[in-house]
């Protein structure tokens, strides 16, 4: 086996072991994937500032199914098809090809069923730490809520600010 | 076979735990320190907004770990479930050494004289057990004084006109105000309240050979990235292995503490950090685990002469558990306020301690610490959707405007059973 093709069936090999599928998800399907974040996208919408799908709140999701909330998979996999099944029956097409506003109704009426309501604030949670949550997880691509928020990024370390007081004489320009 | 027996165990190396640790082995005591969890140091900071010991929804920053330490809940209904120590139901309390005091906000409040005699003050609250301490604020006092001191306390009372007498000031001026303090301290002035600096555990100048505080988002919660917090972690503990008396084992579980056919505690049997079972023997036995784990571990060393216990003859290990709810309002200013400087929490008032009509104690009142993002997401009015372009608009526009005021729930004690044994639910270790 010459060099190259030897690199090549290796590198083959390798993204057969971690993709699963053919895909880029560690635990949703492509259906999955489109579907959750859709619903991301109307739990935290796009608008002047990014959103959950700029933010990247379906990565983080896929990662933590993969890892701390692994014990969670088979509620997103039911969930996420129960969703996906609502939709056909309320709109004729799955969540993600239904338009917005339909969207958004659904969801509405998702928030008030007694089956499906666990499911979606679970999910409703979790968009929120991933999209406010730290980037080490996986989501707030380019801190894109923290900026939202205006909280400054890099943190500045040592503000002691003890040119405004002297303390240790128990000075208190507010007195 | 047991290990080499030593004139006292303390079991638990936290708040109390260390603080024994350190005056025994100062005594001359040989003292063995057990600890469930780790040894984390300020580089265990991590300020990571999910993982830490305040919002702990992809783990605990600083333990118990899940898989080690689960425990049963059981519901008003009587439903009983399986609670993992970073889920709901538990309690966030660090388990490591310094217990909580590793990564806690470190308000260092002293109980007010009526706090000794709530029961003579208030009278029998139906339904309560709510007694009188043994002992007075008086006699405390010096202990007090000591912990302040030697642990390090900043802060300034002088304002509060209604703290108890003290000997000494605190051994640290406060931090300097942030914006929250600035617009608190005046608005509580005008109500006719006693604004003052909360005393923190807080090093706000160089202090016990550690640096002061350098103002940063990451403090409750966290570990003290500048070692700036002090706790039993990084003070009395240090001390105590400075002895040479104390020798501290980590990541320990005890099982039960053993007694004799006389009824005389004689040491105690623990898992180590390999889950081995060990017998440590002691003339002494410390027992600071927590109010849960306390009476956890007390159930559970039955013998011959306890059959329900140690110190149980009477059923009262596990009853009168207080919580540590907390109760507040916010406010929303009319332009942003947020300005980043830690720890946040800086200014309190005792006003509403006692002596509010119809009730039975009351709390002090102060601005919270630094909500991180993800914490502000939960606390919309009720009036604000909890998702969609609503949502997102308020955690915009009010994220930089808002001031928490909050102070702990006045809890009674009950004698309902709060902690007791599940006879099926183990641990890694096997015990109930």
């Amino acid at each position: 086996m010459r060099r190259r093709t030897f690199l090549a069936a290796g590198i083959a090999g390798s993204t057969v072991a971690c993709r699963s599928r053919g895909s880029s998800w560690r635990f949703f399907t492509a259906q999955e994937a489109r579907t959750v974040e859709a619903i991301c996208a109307q739990i935290i919408p796009e608008d002047e500032d990014a959103g959950a799908i700029t933010g990247g709140v379906v990565h983080f999701l896929d990662k933590q199914l993969s890892g701390f909330y692994k014990p969670l998979q088979k509620n997103y996999r039911a969930g996420i098809a129960e969703i996906d099944r609502k939709s056909i029956e309320f709109g004729g097409k799955r969540f993600a090809e239904l338009p917005s506003a339909s969207q958004a109704e659904l969801l509405q009426h998702i928030e008030r069923d007694p089956a499906l309501k666990p499911f979606f604030s679970l999910l409703v949670d979790h968009a929120m730490q991933g999209f406010y949550g730290d980037p080490r997880h996986g989501g707030n691509r380019d801190r894109v809520s923290w900026k939202m928020l205006g909280v400054p990024y890099p943190p500045v370390r040592g503000r002691l600010r003890y040119d405004l007081t002297d303390p240790a004489k128990g000075e208190k320009p507010w007195a | 076979m047991g290990l080499k027996p030593v004139n006292a165990v303390v079991i638990g190396a936290g708040a109390g735990g260390g603080i024994v640790a350190k005056q025994l082995a100062e005594a001359g005591l040989s003292v063995v320190l057990l600890e469930r969890g780790k040894w984390y140091t300020a580089f265990d900071c991590g300020k990571d907004d999910l993982r830490n010991q305040r919002t702990c929804v992809l783990g605990n920053g600083f333990g118990p770990d899940d898989e080690r330490n689960p425990r049963v809940a059981v519901d008003l209904q009587g439903r009983v479930r399986t609670v993992r120590a970073s889920g709901p139901g538990y309690n966030n309390n660090a388990a490591c050494v310094g217990g909580g005091t590793f990564s806690y906000g470190a308000m260092a409040w002293r109980y007010l004289e009526k706090d000794f005699r709530m029961r003579s003050t208030y009278g029998h609250i139906p339904g309560s057990t709510l007694a009188d301490w043994p002992i007075s604020y008086q006699e405390l006092e010096p202990y007090y004084e000591k912990a302040e001191w030697e642990i390090g306390v900043s802060g300034d009372w002088s304002a509060d006109p209604f703290h108890a007498p003290r000997r000494k000031p605190l051994p640290m001026p406060p931090l300097p105000p942030n914006r929250e303090y600035e617009i608190l301290h005046p608005a509580a002035k005008r109500l006719g309240l006693h604004p003052f600096d909360i005393p923190m555990l807080r090093n706000s100048i160089p202090y016990n050979g550690r640096p002061a505080c350098m103002r940063c988002r990451w403090c409750v919660g966290f570990a003290c990235e500048v070692d700036a917090k002090c706790g039993t972690h990084n003070t009395v503990i240090p001390k105590a292995l400075a002895t040479k008396n104390c020798e501290l084992r980590t990541e320990c579980v005890v099982k039960e503490i053993r007694t004799n056919d006389r009824g005389r505690v004689t040491g105690v049997a623990y898992f180590d950090a390999n889950n081995r079972l060990q017998e440590q023997d002691a003339d002494l036995v410390v027992v600071s685990c927590g109010a849960i784990e306390s009476a956890r571990l007390l159930l559970n060393s039955k013998s011959k002469l306890f059959p329900n216990g140690l110190g149980n003859r009477h059923d009262w290990v596990g009853r009168n558990l207080q919580g540590h709810t907390y109760t507040g309002a916010f406010g929303l200013m009319p332009t942003p306020i947020y300005d980043d400087l830690g720890p946040g929490a800086g200014i309190a008032i005792c006003d509403y301690n006692h002596g509010n009509p119809g009730l039975a104690g009351g709390a002090m009142l102060a601005n919270e610490f630094i909500r991180l993002p993800y914490q502000f997401v939960g606390m919309v009015p009720a009036s604000i959707p909890r998702w969609g372009k609503a949502h997102k608009d308020f955690m915009r526009s009010a994220y930089r405007r808002a001031i928490a005021v909050q102070g702990p729930t006045q809890e009674m004690p009950f004698s309902t059973p709060a902690s007791k044994l599940i006879p099926r639910s183990r641990t890694s270790g096997a015990f109930p």
